[in-house]
């Protein structure tokens, strides 16, 4: 037990009491409650309010509004700092070529369980993501769950039988973009339409708005749609699922490959 | 017991069990010399984070009861149900913003993982210490 | 009552959890560490439940207990396995 380990579990002993005892002198106020804050009433009261139609959301499911409707911004940066991260985890692997190879995988009795629980897991997730504005659920979970089944596949076959199928990086690549299209056409289509047609009207707009009276629709033949989240929902599910993918497909690379790569930069230098 | 002062006393065991997450898994991160012990104790760290957050955002209704999902269920509903749902439905602002913490989170940690697998490539060690004997050698050299 | 109920179970939730944690920033075996991390974080999505955050359940549960451990796992196998004193 060195002076250093002593002096830090000091440190982590301090900081737990004082943190403890400030949260139970009533720092962060009286907890649990029995009122709601007032921005969250006004979230309650208003995301699904059919008298007050120009500043509802139109949307049953309270959460599902908050995230794509009244601050969908949070939500964009949130998309392009994951963007980022894939970026940059494809910048490590620059140069890698990926050869071809025979692999086994793992014994039969796994394959065939496999084959069966994967197809369900992706329909699974499918009916979360689409459902997202009606009950819990979304994009995010939806693509989630799909990624596990990614996973699954990529551990039981091995990589090499899943890109001698078809599956390769530059494939998921683009329907990541596919998925981040729809992203951007759905926030800007109200903007467009609203130049089109001389009436004033803001980007990433759901429903009409007291100073603009334009908007998309929530029921199309009396089937509840909820305007932009339910086309936010399925284009997110699909860029999060093909981010995954992308990501397990680089973790899971064979050694020799990028050794190869990196001896190549090393000589060329 | 008085309800008022055993609810106080459940939320506040709560609450310091999640502070003693965050002061062990903190001591993990500075304290423990391989660089894979360091990333669990990350997402150790920011899960209970995320947990604090929900934590404050549950509420009681009168009389001490359940309260109920933020989920509207009476389509259309009247002005009668807006009332009783703003009365008895938990706080979903802070899963809103959970949610996007969530997945942030794990991007940085998808890129951490492959970052330290590239340092274990060129450098044959995963141990913190010997990876500052190296650099310091690779100075003076 | 039924609140009071619920905020007794969530306590005793998390006071496990604070078990799991402290078992696996002690251990030095690191499949060992990686498995009790995923035990906190099954305790971690209960607890989710019980506070009535749906929303939160179905993405924590696919990420924390499914994918985290896989790709420590992964790292592990590529690296090494136990952790010097």
């Amino acid at each position: 037990m060195s002076l250093r380990h002593v002096i830090a579990i000091i440190a982590m002993v301090l900081l737990i009491v004082t943190l403890s005892y400030a949260i139970t002198m009533g720092a962060i106020g009286p907890i649990p409650l029995f009122k709601v804050r007032r921005v969250s009433e006004f979230y309650l009261t208003n995301a699904f309010n059919p008298f007050n139609k120009t500043i509802s959301a139109m949307t049953p499911e309270v959460v599902t509004s908050i995230v794509w409707d009244y601050r969908s911004l949070d939500t964009l940066f949130e998309t392009a700092v994951f963007y980022l991260a894939i970026i940059a985890t494809a910048m490590l692997y620059r140069g890698v070529i990926v050869r071809k190879k025979t692999q086994v995988g793992l014994s039969p009795i796994i394959k065939t369980v496999t084959k069966i629980v994967v197809p369900s897991i992706i329909v699974i997730a499918v009916a979360v993501a689409l459902h997202g504005h009606l009950t819990p659920g979304g994009g995010f979970q939806g693509g989630s769950i799909a990624a596990v089944s990614f996973a699954l596949m990529l551990v039981t076959f091995s990589l090499y039988t899943l890109i001698r199928i078809g599956a390769s990086k530059e494939k998921l690549l683009a329907l990541r973009s596919l998925g981040l299209l729809g992203l951007i056409v759905t926030s800007i289509v109200v903007f467009v339409m609203g130049k089109f047609l001389g009436i004033r009207a803001f980007i990433l707009q759901n429903q009409a708005k007291p100073v603009s009276i334009i908007g998309l629709p929530f029921k199309i033949c009396n089937f509840l749609i909820s305007g932009s989240c339910f086309f936010f929902n399925v284009s997110e599910a699909l860029a999060v699922f093909m981010a995954f993918g992308l990501l397990f497909i680089f973790i899971s690379i064979f050694e020799e490959d990028v050794e190869e790569a990196l001896k190549r930069v090393e000589v060329v230098e | 017991m008085d309800p008022l002062f055993l609810s106080r006393l459940f939320t506040m065991i709560m609450t310091l069990s999640i502070i003693g997450i965050m002061g062990i898994s903190l001591y993990g991160i500075f304290h423990r010399p391989s660089l894979i012990k360091k990333i669990i104790a990350l997402t150790i760290f920011s899960d209970a984070a995320n947990t604090f957050a929900i934590i404050i955002g549950y509420r009681l209704t009168k009389g001490y009861g359940m309260p109920i999902l933020p989920v509207v269920t009476k389509i259309p509903p009247s002005t009668g149900y807006i009332e009783m749902f703003k009365e008895t439905a938990v706080d979903p602002l802070p899963q809103a913003l959970v949610l996007t913490a969530i997945v942030i989170n794990l991007g940085i940690i998808a890129f951490l993982a492959a970052l330290t697998l590239q340092i274990y490539r060129v450098s044959r060690t995963i141990d913190v210490r010997t990876l500052a004997v190296m650099r310091a050698k690779e100075e003076i050299a | 009552m039924m609140g009071l109920f619920i905020l007794f179970i969530s306590c005793i939730v998390s006071i496990l959890a604070l078990i799991a944690t402290y078992l696996a920033i002690i251990e030095r075996d690191l499949l060992r560490a990686i498995l009790y991390s995923a035990i906190q974080s099954t305790l971690f999505a209960f607890l989710y439940y019980v506070l009535m955050a749906p929303d939160i359940v179905l993405v924590y549960i696919p990420i924390a207990i499914g994918l985290y451990p896989l790709l420590m796992v992964i790292i592990v196998k590529k690296t090494e396995r136990f952790e010097k004193p």
